[in-house]
C-alpha cells in the first residue's frame, strides 16, 4: 500500500516555478514510499524555467536511504529537453549511488512522446506502471 | 459562427518564465488551426529556449517575438530574438538537442541572421497532422 507522505509544491507562486503566478511552467512533487521503494510523481510542466528547483526537489525526495528509486512522469503535462538532460542527471545520480533510476510512463502521454520523438526510451529504464516498476526491482 | 484566427504575434521579455507563454500560445492557435498541438508545442517552447540560452548567453535584456499564421495547409511559426545569434554555448542547461528535435518535430526549419540582429528560427508544420 502507498504511504502518500505528501505534495510538495515549490516556488514563488506555490509551485515549482519561479515566475509569475499563471504564466510560467509549474510543477509539483509527490512523494510516496511503495514497498520500501522512495517514488516521486512528478506533475505539470518542466522546462528552463524551473528544471534547476524540480532536480533538487527530485534527488531529495528519490535518493537517500530507501531501497530504489523510481519516477512516475505519468502525469507530467509538458517536459522538454531541459527536462531530459534533468533525467539523465538523476540517472547519473542514481548511479552514484550504486542504484538504477526507474521511470513510470503511461503509453499516449507526453512524457511518452517525447521520449519517443527523442529516441530516449531506449536509454532509460522505462516501466509502465508504478507496480511494475516496483516488481523489476525484487 | 466561430471565426478562426489567421495569425497570432506574442513579443515576450527574454525571461524563462516566458517560455510557457509562448508555448501555450501558439499550441492553441495550433489546435485550432488542425496541426500537432503537441509537436508544435514542443518545438516552439525549443526555439524560445533557444532564442533566450543562446540570443543572450550573458542574460543581458531583450525580447523572443513569436508568431505564427496559416499559410495554405501550413502552420508557419517564426521565433525570433534581437540577441547576438546562435552560436556554441558549451555551458548551455538544455541537452544541445533542441534544433535537431525541432527538426524531428516540424516538417521544415530553417535559420537565419535578421537584417537587424539577433536570429530568426522558421518552423513549418502540416495542418493534415491534427488530433
Amino acid at each position: 500500500m502507498a504511504d502518500r507522505r505528501d505534495g510538495e509544491p515549490v516556488g514563488d507562486d506555490g509551485g515549482l516555478s519561479p515566475g509569475e503566478a499563471g504564466a510560467a511552467a509549474r510543477a509539483n512533487v509527490i512523494s510516496d514510499e511503495v514497498r520500501g521503494v522512495a517514488v516521486a510523481g512528478l506533475e505539470g510542466e518542466v522546462d528552463l524555467s524551473n528544471v534547476e528547483i524540480v532536480e533538487r526537489r527530485l534527488a531529495e525526495t528519490l535518493f537517500g536511504e530507501r531501497a530504489g528509486s523510481v519516477l512516475d512522469l505519468s502525469e507530467i503535462r509538458f517536459l522538454d529537453s531541459s527536462a531530459l538532460r534533468m533525467l539523465l542527471n538523476l540517472g547519473a545520480m542514481a548511479d552514484e549511488e550504486g542504484r538504477k533510476l526507474h521511470l513510470v510512463v503511461a503509453e499516449g502521454s507526453f512524457a511518452a512522446h517525447v521520449l519517443e520523438v527523442t529516441r530516449f526510451q531506449d536509454m532509460l529504464a522505462i516501466h509502465p506502471t508504478v507496480e511494475r516498476a516496483i516488481d523489476s526491482l525484487d | 459562427m466561430s471565426s478562426r484566427r489567421d495569425s497570432i504575434t506574442l513579443e515576450l521579455p527574454n525571461r524563462a518564465e516566458n517560455i510557457a507563454t509562448a508555448r501555450r500560445a501558439v499550441a492553441d492557435f495550433a489546435a485550432e488551426a488542425g496541426a500537432d498541438h503537441r509537436a508544435v508545442e514542443l518545438a516552439v517552447s525549443e526555439a524560445v529556449t533557444n532564442a533566450i540560452v543562446h540570443g543572450y548567453p550573458n542574460e543581458g535584456e531583450g525580447r523572443v517575438v513569436v508568431d505564427a499564421h496559416l499559410k495554405a495547409d501550413t502552420l508557419i511559426v517564426r521565433v525570433r530574438d534581437d540577441g547576438c545569434g546562435i552560436r556554441p554555448n558549451p555551458g548551455g542547461r538544455g541537452l544541445g538537442i533542441g534544433l535537431a528535435l525541432i527538426g524531428r518535430l516540424s516538417s521544415g526549419i530553417k535559420i537565419e541572421d535578421h537584417d537587424e540582429g539577433g536570429t530568426v528560427v522558421t518552423m513549418r508544420f502540416e495542418l493534415s497532422g491534427g488530433q
